[in-house]
C-alpha cells in the first residue's frame, strides 16, 4: 500500500545560494534560509493493490514531482508517507541510465545491477531484449550513435522485460514506429494487468480512462479524487 | 553493501573498457602521462637542486606516483554524483556508488602506475619484493583516508556550483606547497615548522619508508599526528553530514 497522511511537499529553490562564493557572502552579510515552492500542501492518499491510477494537471502542477517522491527520489516535507512496495519500476526520465559510450549489452548489463530489473540476467535474456527492441544489428554500436527512437526501443524492452508490482510511468505509454508502437502496446496491456499498482501521468487524457481505473486531479497545489468525466 | 560495491566496480571496469575501445592505450595513457613528467622534470629539477640524476629521479617518480593519485582522485571526486546523475532521475541509487566509482578507478590507475614503475625502477636500483609490497600497501591505506573527502567534496560540488573550481586551484597551490619536486631538507626550519600543519608532508614522507630505509621511529610523531588528523577530521564530518543533510542531496541533484 502507499500511504500519504496530511504530506506536504516543498521544493527548495537556491537561485541566489547556488555558489559557494554566494553562500559564503551571505553567510558573512545576511542571515536569510533557503526559499522553498510549496508544490503540495496537505496530502491525503492511499494507493491499493488493483489500482490504476492516473495523475492529471497542467504542466508544471507538480504530477513529476509526485512521481519522484513515489519512488523515494524526493522527500516529503511535512507528513506521513510509506511505499510497502518493494518491487518498484520507475520511468520518469527515458534517457536515464544510459551509458552514452557503452553498447546496447552493457548498458543492459548495467541497469539490470541498477533497476533490479532481473535477477540473474542470463546472456539469453539479454538477446531477448536485444530481440525484442529490435537492434540485433547494432548491439555492439555505443548507444550514442543509436537515433533517439532506437534508445528509447532499447530502454522499454529493457524496463518491460520482467514485471514489477509497482510502476511509476511519466508522459510514456508507447514508443517506436508504427510496427513497434503495436508490440509495445501489447507489452504494456500485458504490464498494466500483471503489475499491482500503476500511477501514471499524461497528458493523453483518452488513454488514461482506457487504462487508468483512479483519477487524481492536481489543481492548485491539491490532489482530488475525480471521475473520468470530471477532465 | 556488498552490491554497492559489485555496481561500483561494474561501473569502473565499463570506464576501463571504455578508454580502451577508444584509444589504443586506453588507461596506460595515464602512465605514459606519469612517465613523461619523471623524464621532463627529473633531470631538470636534479641539476637544478644540484642532486644525483638517479636519486632525484627516484624521489620524484615515488612522489608523482602518489601525487597523481591524490590530485586526479580529489578533482574527479567532486564531480563523482554529478556525472552521474542522470541515473538518479528513475531511482536513488545513493551517494555510495559513485564515490566508491572515483575512487576505485583511481586506484586502478594507482596500481597500475606503480606496476610499471616497479618494473622500470627495478632494472636501475636496487629493489626487493618485499619494499615494493610495503610501498603498496603503505600507500593504498594513506588512500584509503582520502575516501571519505571525495565523498564529501562531491556533495559540496552537487550542492554549490562553483566548487571544483575552488578545489582544482586549492590543488595547484597543494602542489607547490608540498616537497613534490622540492625536498624538505632544502627549506629553513621556519619554513618546515609550517610545512608540519600540510598533511600531504606527513603522507610523502611515509611513503617513502619502504626506499630510504626509514623505520617507523623516526617518523612515528608525523604517523600519530596524522591518524588522528584523518580519523577526527572523517569522523566529524560523516556524522555532520549525516545529521545535516538526509536526503538533501536528492534535491541538490534536480535543481
Amino acid at each position: 500500500m502507499i500511504l500519504f497522511k496530511n504530506a506536504e511537499i516543498n521544493y527548495p529553490i537556491y537561485e541566489n545560494n547556488l555558489y559557494f562564493k554566494n553562500m559564503i557572502l551571505k553567510k558573512i552579510f545576511s542571515t536569510s534560509t533557503n526559499n522553498y515552492y510549496n508544490v503540495f500542501k496537505n496530502v491525503n492518499l492511499e494507493i491499493v493493490p488493483g489500482d490504476r491510477v492516473a495523475l492529471i494537471g497542467k504542466n508544471g502542477s507538480g504530477k513529476t514531482t509526485l512521481l519522484r517522491v513515489l519512488l523515494n527520489i524526493l522527500p516529503i516535507s511535512n507528513g506521513i508517507y510509506r511505499n510497502d512496495f518493494q518491487n518498484i519500476l520507475g520511468l520518469i526520465s527515458l534517457d536515464s541510465g544510459l551509458n552514452q559510450d557503452s553498447n546496447a549489452i552493457e548498458n543492459i548489463q548495467m541497469m539490470n545491477q541498477f533497476y533490479d530489473i532481473k535477477k540473474n540476467l542470463s546472456d539469453d535474456d539479454i538477446l531477448k531484449i536485444i530481440d525484442f527492441a529490435e537492434l540485433e544489428k547494432y548491439q555492439n554500436w555505443p548507444v550514442r550513435k543509436y537515433s533517439s527512437g532506437m534508445k528509447l526501443r532499447l530502454l522499454f524492452a529493457l524496463y518491460t522485460f520482467q514485471i514489477k508490482d509497482c510502476y511509476i510511468i511519466d508522459e510514456w505509454l508507447s514508443v517506436g514506429d508504427n510496427s513497434f508502437k503495436k508490440k509495445s502496446e501489447k507489452k504494456l496491456d500485458e504490464l498494466i494487468s500483471k503489475c499491482k499498482v500503476l500511477v501514471c501521468a499524461s497528458q493523453n487524457h483518452d488513454l488514461l480512462r482506457t487504462i487508468c481505473n483512479k483519477f487524481l486531479l492536481i489543481d492548485n497545489k491539491n490532489i482530488k479524487l475525480v471521475n473520468s468525466k470530471d477532465f | 553493501m556488498i552490491k554497492k560495491i559489485t555496481i561500483a566496480i561494474t561501473l569502473v571496469k565499463n570506464d576501463i573498457k571504455i578508454f580502451f575501445r577508444e584509444s589504443y592505450l586506453g588507461t596506460l595513457w595515464q602512465s605514459l602521462f606519469l612517465l613523461v613528467q619523471v623524464l621532463a622534470m627529473g633531470p631538470l629539477f636534479a641539476s637544478i637542486f644540484s642532486a644525483k640524476i638517479g636519486n632525484y629521479t627516484l624521489f620524484l617518480s615515488i612522489n608523482l606516483l602518489f601525487w597523481n593519485f591524490f590530485s586526479n582522485y580529489i578533482n574527479q571526486s567532486t564531480a563523482s554524483i554529478s556525472q552521474l546523475k542522470h541515473l538518479f532521475s528513475n531511482k536513488d541509487i545513493g551517494i555510495l556508488i559513485p564515490c566508491l566509482k572515483t575512487y576505485l578507478f583511481n586506484i586502478f590507475i594507482l596500481f597500475q602506475n606503480f606496476i610499471i614503475f616497479s618494473i622500470l625502477l627495478s632494472i636501475f636500483y636496487d629493489f626487493t619484493l618485499i619494499k615494493l609490497v610495503y610501498f603498496l600497501l603503505l600507500i593504498f591505506f594513506l588512500t584509503l583516508t582520502f575516501f571519505p573527502i571525495g565523498v564529501i567534496f562531491s556533495l559540496l560540488n552537487l550542492r554549490f556550483k562553483d566548487f571544483s573550481f575552488l578545489i582544482s586551484n586549492i590543488t595547484l597551490f597543494a602542489f607547490f606547497v608540498s616537497p613534490i619536486i622540492w625536498n624538505a631538507d632544502q627549506v629553513s626550519q621556519k619554513v618546515l615548522s609550517f610545512l608540519n600543519y600540510n598533511p600531504l608532508f606527513h603522507y610523502l614522507k611515509i611513503i617513502k619508508l619502504p626506499f630510504y630505509d626509514l623505520t617507523f621511529n623516526e617518523i612515528s610523531g608525523s604517523i600519530y599526528f596524522l591518524m588522528m588528523f584523518f580519523i577526527v577530521f572523517s569522523l566529524l564530518l560523516i556524522i555532520l553530514i549525516k545529521i545535516t543533510i538526509k536526503k538533501k542531496y536528492l534535491n541538490w541533484i534536480f535543481i
